[in-house]
């Protein structure tokens, strides 16, 4: 069982191990682009590490509006809990 | 249609130069013999783009998408088929020029070096090399004094001509690169800090 606050602290060891962005600038507000650096290409990464953290297929087109953190968060909330 | 825009460029850096409006000087030109290299640079001047085409006979190039706005241009770029930077394809795009055999140029600061200011790279450069599994040549221009930089117009001449240094340095070997299993975003980002470190040694800032 995934909560949000798993998922959150999940996306938080990605964003710092994967693209080594500072933890101290993270927060549900950050955006992805303009204020964690994280590009189209990281964001692929980050669909194949979620993956491997829910077990189910992601389609990149669940993640096409994402603009923030928080964006993140309830995408793949959503997804897990779905049936 | 690209070499014929190489050799323009050539006569137009001849001519302007006769007209001693600049002087320059090119360090490791046969760097740039050969086909299918993946050649980076900054960006302190209009002319640089002139310059590389002009030094390079079948050279694609990411150009900005503006220039298939412009009348004057649309033409050129259009039969040149240079690669839109607002293309939604625009890695996939590099990366099969590449593969394809071209040339490809590209100015990873995505616009003109801001004066005075250590260069900082897009990504975007680093994640084609290292999908296109091509080793980088870097060239490093410098125009003293500035002009026609950013921010200026161009019509604002320096007193004294400019000249312009233009070096073509080693390629930068990717294998190590290659040859890790971290994932692709954490590779083009050693990249891209190993290529400002370069640049910014050659340019003389202090890291």
């Amino acid at each position: 069982m995934h909560t949000k606050e798993s998922i959150y602290a999940y996306l938080v060891s990605i964003f710092v191990d994967l693209f080594e962005v500072e933890a101290s600038a993270i927060c549900l507000e950050a955006r992805l682009y303009e204020d964690l650096d994280i590009d189209s290409i990281d964001a692929v990464d980050m669909v194949i590490k979620l993956k491997e953290l829910t077990g189910k297929k992601i389609q990149p087109e669940a993640f096409k509006n994402v603009r923030t953190v928080q964006n993140v968060v309830e995408a793949v909330y959503e997804l897990v809990n779905e049936d | 249609m690209r070499q014929v825009i190489s050799v323009a460029f050539q006569g137009y850096i001849w001519f302007l130069q006769r007209c001693g409006l600049f002087t320059y000087e090119i360090e490791g030109r046969e760097r740039l013999r050969g086909k299918n290299k993946l050649v980076i640079a900054n960006h302190p001047s209009l002319l640089d783009v002139v310059f590389l085409i002009a030094l390079i006979k079948q050279a694609n190039c990411v150009v900005k998408a503006e220039l298939w706005r412009i009348p004057v241009t649309r033409g050129p770029v259009t039969a040149a088929q240079y690669i839109n930077n607002h293309s939604t394809e625009l890695i996939g795009e590099c990366v099969a020029s590449l593969d394809k055999g071209d040339t490809l140029i590209i100015f990873p600061e995505g616009t003109r070096s801001v004066p005075g200011v250590p260069p900082k790279f897009h990504r975007g450069a680093a994640n084609i090399a290292l999908l296109a599994k091509k080793n980088i040549t870097p060239v490093v221009i410098e125009c003293v004094p500035a002009t026609l930089l950013k921010g200026k117009r161009w019509y604002h001449i320096p007193a004294t001509s400019p000249h312009f240094r233009i070096r073509v340095l080693p390629e930068v070997d990717l294998q190590h690169y290659l040859d890790s299993d971290a994932m692709q975003s954490r590779k083009a980002r050693r990249l891209n800090t190993e290529l400002e470190s370069l640049f910014m040694e050659k340019l003389q800032f202090e890291s």
